[in-house]
């Protein structure tokens, strides 16, 4: 059980998860507030292609953010089925990683913040090579490096574990913007690889972001 | 004096309308070859010059066949444009023309709403192809 829960019983402690899940879909409803946020969930989305084509042999050549939420990673080998599979799973997995780690203590939660910070700047130095995801990344930079410079590490553990569910819910939407009937995307890429159509994909992804916010309701 | 000074304004006058004659003769002859014959021949020989353009009519559709044949012949041998764009880089162009000819062969100066966004469709795709042989060429692998 998580630290805050035990130190202070009140109800927004007792069904915080649920807080931050109202809270966060209102966030995605906001205009602006709401872009930093999906910034976020494609960073991690593209990481994720290129840790995947890390994992199989392969190596990142550029990795691209646009203002819309919006990516791309360049890869050369690799496994180009798990590749495609891990752009929408990774994203999903680093969600639940975020808010299960920030719910186990503190400290954790302040070496977590450091590591995905350090991730990030690595990303940014070995594979971005235009100015705008250059700016996208730094703003992405900040929403962690803000966190980990609060002055109260309670505020870091709480905000962290919020942009985990934050990633994890753009996760589950994400991959519904698939289903537009112009076979894009990683969907279309599997549909291609496997012969199984991208609606399938499209359900694995969204049941697998599902699971994860049913198990985390579970852990809280 | 008198005589010698009209003399030379007419011979001039003459010689301005000449050159004027010349000149519009010229520049009928590089718009429009045929036109200049038929003006001139036009009390001696016009039978002539009938039988000449009835020659000349019957090319033109002779020609506006022969087109038809193709358009024809290329409509049943390309099946659709969506094939044609994925074997080559060119065969966008070639969709383009196509929807100019279904609309009608006579529409060029303001092209439609709807071939517009053809056109913009077509390039799209064609920009998607240019990407896959660079992907292709470079060995590299895109993940949206």
């Amino acid at each position: 059980m998580p630290n805050t829960l035990k130190s202070s019983p009140g109800f927004l402690n007792k069904y915080q998860f649920w807080v931050f899940i109202l809270v966060a879909i209102i966030f995605i409803q906001l205009p602006i507030i709401s872009v930093p946020f999906k910034w976020l969930e494609s960073y991690f989305h593209e990481i994720s292609h290129g840790i995947a084509a890390l994992l199989t042999g392969g190596t990142v050549v550029q990795i691209e953010l646009f203002p819309n939420g919006s990516g791309l990673c360049t890869t050369r080998g690799g496994f180009s089925l798990f590749i495609s599979f891990m752009g929408y799973a990774g994203a999903i997995m680093w969600g639940y990683l975020i808010y299960s780690i920030a719910s186990i203590n503190q400290k954790i939660a302040k070496v977590a913040s450091g590591l995905i910070i350090t991730l990030i700047f690595s990303s940014l130095v070995f594979w971005v090579r235009d100015l705008l995801t250059v700016l996208i990344l730094l703003v992405v930079l900040c929403i962690f490096f803000l966190q980990f410079k609060l002055p109260k590490i309670g505020y870091l553990q709480k905000l962290l574990k919020f942009t985990g569910i934050m990633v994890l819910l753009n996760s589950l939407l994400s991959p519904l913007y698939l289903l537009d009937g112009r076979s894009i995307g990683d969907g279309a890429r599997l549909a291609e690889i496997t012969f199984i159509p991208e609606i399938v994909w499209v359900i694995i992804w969204s049941i697998m972001a599902v699971f994860s916010l049913f198990l985390l309701s579970k852990k809280s | 004096m008198n005589i010698n000074d009209s003399t030379y304004s007419n011979l001039t006058l003459r010689s301005a309308q000449g050159t004027q004659g010349v000149s519009k003769a010229n520049q009928q002859a590089f718009v429009k070859p045929v036109a200049p014959a038929v003006d001139e021949n036009n009390s001696s020989n016009q039978s002539e010059n009938l039988g000449q353009n009835k020659t000349r009519f019957e090319v033109s559709e002779q020609a506006i066949a022969f087109l038809e044949e193709q358009n024809a012949a290329q409509s049943e041998s390309s099946g659709s444009v969506i094939a044609l764009r994925d074997n080559s880089n060119s065969s966008a162009n070639s969709g383009y023309v196509q929807g100019e000819q279904s609309n009608g062969n006579a529409q060029y100066d303001q092209p439609s709403q709807q071939n517009l966004s053809a056109v913009a469709a077509y390039e799209s795709v064609d920009n998607i192809a240019q990407r896959e042989n660079i992907k292709q060429f470079f060995g590299v692998n895109l993940f949206a």
